[in-house]
């Protein structure tokens, strides 16, 4: 069931009434019931996994709390880690290591099988996983008391909203909303509808249509110009911005209506000077995650006395989250990529000329804009990876990019074509660069604001096409 | 914390501001309105119809995109036939689409070495497959075909589907070119749109690379069937007002439609246009509808008494897209059209295949049936569930003849 179909409307509506009429206590336990009913749309046979994950985490959590012995509360949390990565492991990453290793020895010259598993990968299981996996972790770092009730927890864990494409919340964020009454004010009411609205427009208005766009050029067997390479990548990276952040603005509008406030993920990221910066604004729930669960422990880790080198763990963390997308080389070497760039600018950075203080406007915005257009095509080739299907794909799609000249006659048109959609989104981003967008819409004049949500209907009315599915349901 | 918990008290304590908020929508509706009706005043004919053509082609992307160019492109598998519009170019080949016709345009194997091949008359398992590309097994490869299905249970077939064909041009096409060969069965498909006025949109919408030429148009004066406009040949890459006045003048309908499409300049015109459109269709037009229905009853009889004169046996297959069979919860509330078709055909005496009771008796997902570029021709599944009821349908005529 995906947000921008009638069957959720529906659904949402009907949830919605019952959830208004009833008291707090049987709104969560009503809630709870809701996501699974959601979940279960796709397939009902995962929603054991789900509960497996909520069962042990929660059972885990409270025995770290209930002792002090470290060797135990170690032990609860190895199994907790265990039993998420054994289930995220076998149900995402089990035929993808076993191919490997059985390619890996047959190169060696050892022919060797090992059972496969013929099974759908389940939906959102990446993001429920480490969602869940925060809270034994936080209440095993003494930052978190874990909730008295399982079933507040099955909430937290299977919040339908953002069950399969996240934002991944922290327990310390949402489950203090889960056990406390909500509340409906109008201005969370109209910020609702406004990111719902947005959400909607950037999904079928620029993602969607870009996605027609961008499908034909990583299609199998296609066989691309350089100027389609291009184009196709530049449209590629607004489309996963769009088709995520829709996502997750949507589940933030409908959140809101419920009373809940989730975290935003984005913050105009292709406007980022640098790649630091970059990292701060893109997925930001995943990005902190990896950052306060795996990077920070992996940087201050001491190993005989020595720690590993900081550009290591950077290297290191960005190739575990390019797998946590997926279990694909391509995905592997995104994180590669983006591992070693960021890495290797933490390098050169200090080394990097500064604008002086002083320095004229113009000066200042020219390398302001400069430092945004180099940050983006670093992005931009790793996305190439990101988005190609086999690493064959992506490296003759690179090899095409560099060897043959993109700037060819038709590239003014096929920019002029990916510019219709890509406008509106830079526009957005560029006007919301210090506030959220659901907050600086309300600063405009009446007039502008009916105008501006006017002219989206209008777009998506007419211009608007629809995919029936969000890029990241496949994490 | 606070205590206020939300509930319908809190919903409602909005409503005083969901008010305003109304009255600014209201307002923005009644300027959309405003402008579009002001502006149909003053921009001209050529402007709508440019924009109609765009926004119909961009409307229909799913069934009319590029694909179809591609498929297709400037391939002139079709020609100017003074009988019935248009016709399959014989001899035809475009082994990359799979697309091969005979000396008498009937789609064959593109491995068929000797595409002059024609039928045998003295055949016993001769079969001819009539009527639009539904029946051909459009975009699909030639093995995934009815038509090949059916060689393979032993049957001599040749598959004269052809694009956009009504019940009118087949009957036309049987008369005047095939009964000849005295096939044993003959397949009829035909839909429940009232083709008269639907292949008037066809050579607007993709005019540089579909059927550039207009059918026959007929009308029932009482029991008889009278011809109203004769076939006409565009030319290919005409201007497209031109285009557009001869359509005019072929049929008043669409001079109407067009009126409806200068409401579509605004999106919230445009739904209401869409509205007025639909409620119309459905209600208002349902004379025209059944009256159209008629008129394919009336040569669906003439073509089995044509066929029975002939020794032939004649099997309609009744094709509905998926929006008939899956259709939302309002079009159940009432007879829709195609409601109305299936209990006009039923009412018959003549041997009639629909394909969603066809479908449904498979107990597969109806959604299966349909091939992935539009939700009108057939998946490769469905040709094949298709040619075994047709198959089984033979052999029960078969055995009632030699019963009789």
């Amino acid at each position: 069931m995906i947000f921008h179909s009638l069957k959720f409307v529906v659904f949402f509506g009907v949830v919605y009434a019952i959830y208004l009429s009833l008291r707090h206590k049987a709104q969560n336990r009503f809630l709870l019931a809701a996501s699974y009913l959601f979940y279960s749309t796709w397939d009902w046979r995962f929603l054991v996994l789900i509960i497996i994950t909520t069962l042990t985490d929660h059972l885990c959590a409270t025995s770290i709390h209930a002792t002090s012995d470290k060797a135990r509360r170690q032990r609860y949390v190895a199994i907790s880690v265990i039993v998420n990565l054994g289930i995220l492991g076998v149900f995402k990453y089990y035929n993808f290591f076993l191919e490997n290793f059985i390619s890996l020895f047959s190169t060696m010259g050892y022919d060797i099988s090992g059972p496969t598993i013929n099974i759908l990968l389940p939906v959102g299981i990446s993001f429920y996983t480490f969602q869940s996996m925060s809270y034994t972790l936080d209440v095993y770092r003494k930052q978190l008391k874990p909730a008295d009730n399982v079933l507040d927890y099955a909430l937290y864990v299977s919040f339908f909203p953002q069950l399969v494409a996240g934002p991944i919340e922290r327990a310390k964020n949402l489950l203090p909303q889960v056990l406390s009454p909500r509340t409906l004010t109008y201005k969370a009411a109209q910020q609702a509808l406004v990111l719902i609205a947005i959400g909607v427009f950037k999904k079928l208005f620029i993602a969607d249509n870009l996605g027609d766009i961008v499908d034909p050029v990583f299609a199998v067997g296609a066989s691309p110009s350089s100027t389609m390479v291009l184009v196709a990548g530049y449209a590629f990276l607004f489309q996963v911005y769009c088709d995520f952040s829709a996502y997750t603005d949507i589940a933030r509008g409908v959140s809101k209506l419920m009373g809940f406030e989730l975290m935003d993920n984005f913050r105009a990221p292709y406007l980022a000077r640098n790649l630091q910066d970059f990292w701060n604004r893109w997925h930001i729930s995943l990005t902190t995650w990896i950052r306060d669960y795996l990077y920070y422990p992996l940087a201050f880790a001491r190993f005989k006395k020595k720690s590993i080198p900081p550009y290591f763990v950077t290297v290191l963390t960005f190739t575990i989250m390019g797998l946590w997308h997926g279990a694909a080389w391509g995905y592997v070497l995104w994180g590669v990529y983006n591992g070693i760039a960021l890495a290797a600018y933490g390098l050169i950075s200090r080394y990097l000329p500064k604008v002086k203080k002083d320095a004229s406007a113009l000066l200042k915005h020219a390398t302001n804009i400069l430092c945004v257009l180099v940050t983006f095509h670093v992005i931009f080739i790793g996305d190439i990876f990101f988005r190609a299907v086999s690493f064959d794909q992506s490296s003759t799609l690179i090899t095409t990019l560099f060897t043959q000249s993109p700037f060819t006659g038709e590239l003014i048109t096929q920019l002029k074509i990916i510019g219709f959609y890509i406008l509106p989104i830079f526009l957005m981003d560029f006007f919301t660069t210090k506030k959220p967008i659901e907050d600086r819409f309300y600063e405009l004049p009446v007039p502008l604001r009916y105008g501006v949500m006017y002219i989206l209907f209008y777009l998506v009315y007419f211009y608007g096409t629809s995919k029936p599915s969000f890029i990241y349901f496949q994490f | 914390m606070n205590n206020v918990n939300i509930s319908w008290k809190s919903f409602f304590d909005l409503l005083p501001n969901a008010i305003s908020v109304g009255k600014f929508l209201l307002v923005i509706v009644a300027l959309d309105l405003l402008i579009s009706i002001g502006l149909s005043f003053f921009i001209s004919d050529s402007f709508y119809i440019k924009r109609y053509l765009n926004f119909d082609l961009y409307e229909n992307a799913s069934s009319y995109d590029s694909r179809i160019e591609k498929y297709f492109d400037n391939a002139f598998y079709l020609k100017p036939n003074l009988k019935t519009g248009w016709v399959n170019t014989p001899n035809f080949i475009k082994k990359e689409l799979y697309w091969n016709t005979n000396s008498l345009g009937a789609r064959v194997s593109p491995e068929q070495q000797k595409i002059d091949s024609l039928p045998d008359e003295s055949d016993d398992n001769l079969i001819f497959l009539l009527g639009s590309s539904v029946i051909n097994g459009y975009k699909q490869e030639y093995k995934d075909t009815p038509s090949n299905h059916l060689t393979s249970y032993g049957y001599s077939v040749f598959d004269f589907g052809t694009v956009m064909y009504s019940i009118d041009q087949t009957f036309e096409l049987y008369k005047n070119t095939l009964a000849q060969y005295k096939p044993k069965v003959i397949v009829v498909g035909i839909h429940n749109e009232p083709e008269v006025i639907s292949n008037m949109f066809i050579p607007l919408r993709i005019h540089d690379t579909s059927v550039p030429f207009l059918k026959p148009a007929y009308y029932l004066s009482g029991n008889k069937i009278v011809e109203r406009n004769a076939p006409v040949e565009h030319q290919r890459r005409k201007a497209l007002l031109l285009m557009f006045s001869e359509l005019k003048e072929h049929d008043a309908h669409y001079y109407k439609f067009q009126i409806y499409k200068r409401l579509s300049l605004l999106p919230f015109s445009d739904l209401v246009r869409k509205g007025i459109m639909a409620v119309e269709k459905e209600f208002f037009k349902a004379d025209e509808y059944i009256k159209a229905f008629e008129l394919q009853k009336a040569f669906m009889e003439k073509m089995t008494a044509l066929a029975k004169k002939n020794g032939a046996e004649v099997i309609f297959i009744k094709f509905e897209a998926l929006e008939d069979i899956k259709k939302p919860f309002y079009q159940q509330l009432y007879k829709d059209r195609n409601t109305i078709h299936t209990e006009l055909l039923k009412e018959t005496s003549m041997n009639i295949l629909i394909t969603s009771e066809i479908f449904k008796e498979t107990g597969q997902p109806i959604s299966d049936f349909y091939g992935k570029y539009d939700t009108v021709h057939l998946s490769a599944n469905a040709c094949e569930v298709l040619a075994k009821k047709i198959d089984q349908e033979i052999k029960k005529i078969t055995a009632e003849k030699l019963h009789h």
